[in-house]
């Protein structure tokens, strides 16, 4: 209500100055998507479907954001792109060789949209898993791993390229998920991907690839759980001296599960790892333990959720020491509801961003934030960050899980946030999409 | 294939009860699809239409392609092929211009929906001469700039929009001030030792 109110205000105080005088803009675009959310697509068809959201932001100008997302009306896997953020919007769908399937849902029940990484310049790249298309009759191949690029800021992307085969159904490649370390001195861009490793219907491996070239190459693929296997790996993080981490999860038949951190010093060619946390429900079904580098600090983050507490928390903890070792655990989440699918970003001087889903009444979610402005000693009180309850019982939430986390990118003053919302929709058109909404970061986030 | 899959999930799910390690992966697979050959055509224009994903199981009825909602006017039927594909034609119904939900149903041997239906797609009824309406925009549209001709109306649009604006205002802030909602970050709850 307020956010509405503030909109219409603003909108009338524009009209007003700007009578007479064309030239300056017509709206003003700061408050559009901050203090009300709004869609991130520009698509004018009443049946949408969008899930599995993932966003980046320009640090040099936070009115440009990409968001990545799968559009299951059609099987696609599509992008959003936005230069005044969010008034406009530009969508497409990426580009798929006729020898793949489209972006549909995988062997392994699996939405095929990875997320979205910014690299230098307008780079902005993007993984997918889809699998080979195979004549009728014949047994489906596993999934690959797909790659698409942008260099002009998200505007237009190449078609996808495969930089991980898939195998037999003894090995699929599924969940990608992709970093980029943008190149500083004018070189390529470093390119960092995780990805499942399923085979004969169990997805007991963590994969991680890496390219030095911009995506142009990429190195074999080096398998980072250990026996007796591990999966739900993390998205790679790169630190400033050169060590690469990752999570992984090992879940056990008891219900428990243990989420253990790797790390390679070797450009990841190699990992050592070893167990963090073991808690009931660890990471839920199919999560995965969130893990982020300080750049500022060089500290180690990592958020997960368990029910050490009773219902689904969003836990945090940090390393000062290369995840050698591991603070107490701090929880994030409060509430009756239970909170679920974390993800975290860390802004260039340190800040750390958490968002989350709670469950509401009536199936419904909300979407939570929270932010520390000194690496995760303190946090501020969670807000909410959507400004209506999520209808789940319109959307896709029962054919795909609820296993597609909102998001959040991180630049030095804004928090960037999407998630899957079905305001628009109805029982008729079933609509969901992507919402996004930034929020403001230029206060430190401890009183005192 | 639809229904190895399913097979093979529901083994998955036992095997990892079973196991120390491992998690079986969600156990759905594609989601039907619809397409049009044309996505947007007056009224009474056959269209072609055609499906994908949906069940060859025994029993599994037909595609039913309804107009306005599952619960809408049949327009089409068709019976998979054996990849679970279907093509058809609709003549497009009697309608506004502007777009309109044409929604694909299929029943398994109980009579429930089969998992990943039912399928939706925007179809666009164009007007009789053929041009589609003024489409909503998608992302919040700005008010245009004005010029000198139509300031008067602006200003108008201004005092009532400055009006509406302020209400509402105060409302939201009234609002805030009784729920005592947090709108800045508060001093931390948690705390590392």
């Amino acid at each position: 209500m307020i956010g509405g109110g503030l909109l219409m205000a603003a909108a009338a105080v524009r009209l007003s100055s700007e009578v007479g005088d064309g030239d300056e803009p017509v709206a003003d675009s700061g408050e559009l998507c901050a203090g009300v959310p709004c869609r991130a697509n520009a698509d004018p068809r009443p049946v949408r479907g969008y899930e599995a959201p993932s966003i980046v932001v320009d640090p040099a100008d936070v009115r440009h954001q990409v968001v990545v997302d799968a559009n299951l009306i059609g099987n696609r896997c599509s992008w959003h792109v936005t230069f005044d953020g969010g008034l406009t919007w530009e969508d497409g769908d990426f580009t798929i060789p006729p020898e793949f399937t489209r972006c549909e849902m995988n062997s392994n029940g699996f939405l095929a949209v990875g997320n979205a990484a910014m690299g230098s310049g307008g780079n902005v790249y993007a993984v997918l898993s889809t699998a080979r298309v195979v004549p009728p009759g014949q047994e489906q191949p596993g999934e690959s791993v797909l790659l698409v690029s942008s260099t002009d800021g998200g505007r237009t992307f190449s078609p996808a390229r495969e930089i991980l085969p898939g195998q037999d159904r003894t090995r699929a490649y599924v969940r990608p998920a992709l970093s980029v370390a943008p190149s500083t001195g004018g070189g390529p861009d470093r390119l960092l991907v995780s990805v499942w490793g399923c085979g004969d219907g169990r997805c007991e491996e963590g994969w991680f690839l890496r390219s030095d070239d911009g995506g142009a190459t990429f190195g074999a693929p080096v398998l980072m759980t250990p026996d007796p296997g591990g999966n739900s790996p993390s998205r790679p993080v790169l630190a400033a001296d050169g060590s690469v981490y990752m999570t992984f999860l090992r879940r056990y038949g008891d219900r428990t599960a243990e989420v253990l951190v790797a790390r390679s010093g070797d450009d990841g060619r190699t990992f050592d790892s070893g167990v963090v946390d073991k808690q009931n429900n660890l990471g839920g079904r199919y999560e995965t333990a969130v893990i982020r580098v300080d750049p500022s600090r060089g500290w180690v983050y990592m958020v997960f959720t368990d029910t050490r507490d009773g219902p689904s928390r969003v836990f945090f903890r940090r390393s000062k020491d290369q995840g050698r070792t591991w603070e107490r655990v701090v929880r994030l989440s409060e509430g009756s509801g239970r909170s679920y699918n974390p993800a975290m970003s860390v802004a260039p001087d340190g800040r750390i961003d958490v968002v989350y889903y709670r469950r509401g009444p009536n199936e419904s979610d909300d979407v939570y934030a929270t932010w520390s402005s000194d690496g995760g000693t303190e946090f501020a009180e969670a807000e909410k960050v959507n400004d209506q309850p999520i209808d789940r019982r319109i959307g896709y939430r029962n054919e795909v899980g609820e296993f597609y986390t909102p998001e959040v990118a991180s630049t030095a003053t804004t928090a960037h946030f999407v998630w899957s919302d079905t305001r628009n929709g109805t029982p008729v058109t079933n609509s969901q999409e992507t919402f996004t909404r930034r929020l403001d970061r230029t206060a430190p986030a401890v009183a005192g | 294939m639809r229904l190895l899959n399913r097979t093979m999930v529901a083994g998955m799910v036992a095997a990892a009860a079973a196991t120390v390690s491992g998690a079986a992966a969600f156990g759905c697979t594609a989601l039907a699809t619809i397409d049009a050959q044309a996505a947007a055509a007056p009224v009474g224009t056959a269209v072609a239409v055609t499906g994908a994903s949906f069940s060859t199981a025994a029993g599994a009825s037909p595609v039913v392609f309804h107009w306005g909602g599952a619960t809408g006017a049949e327009v089409a039927r068709a019976t998979p092929d054996a990849a679970g594909n279907v093509t058809a034609t609709f003549t497009v119904p009697q309608a506004d211009a502007g777009y309109h939900t044409l929604v694909a149903t299929q029943q398994d041997a109980k009579g429930e929906a089969v998992y990943g239906t039912p399928a939706r797609y925007s179809f666009q009824v164009l007007g009789p001469d053929g041009q589609a309406p003024a489409a909503p925009s998608a992302a919040p549209v700005p008010p245009a700039t004005p010029t000198s001709s139509d300031s008067g109306g602006v200003v108008a649009l201004t005092l009532v929009l400055g009006a509406a604006g302020l209400t509402l205002f105060g409302a939201g802030a009234a609002t805030v001030v009784r729920q005592g909602r947090q709108a800045k970050p508060t001093a931390a709850p948690v705390r590392h030792d």
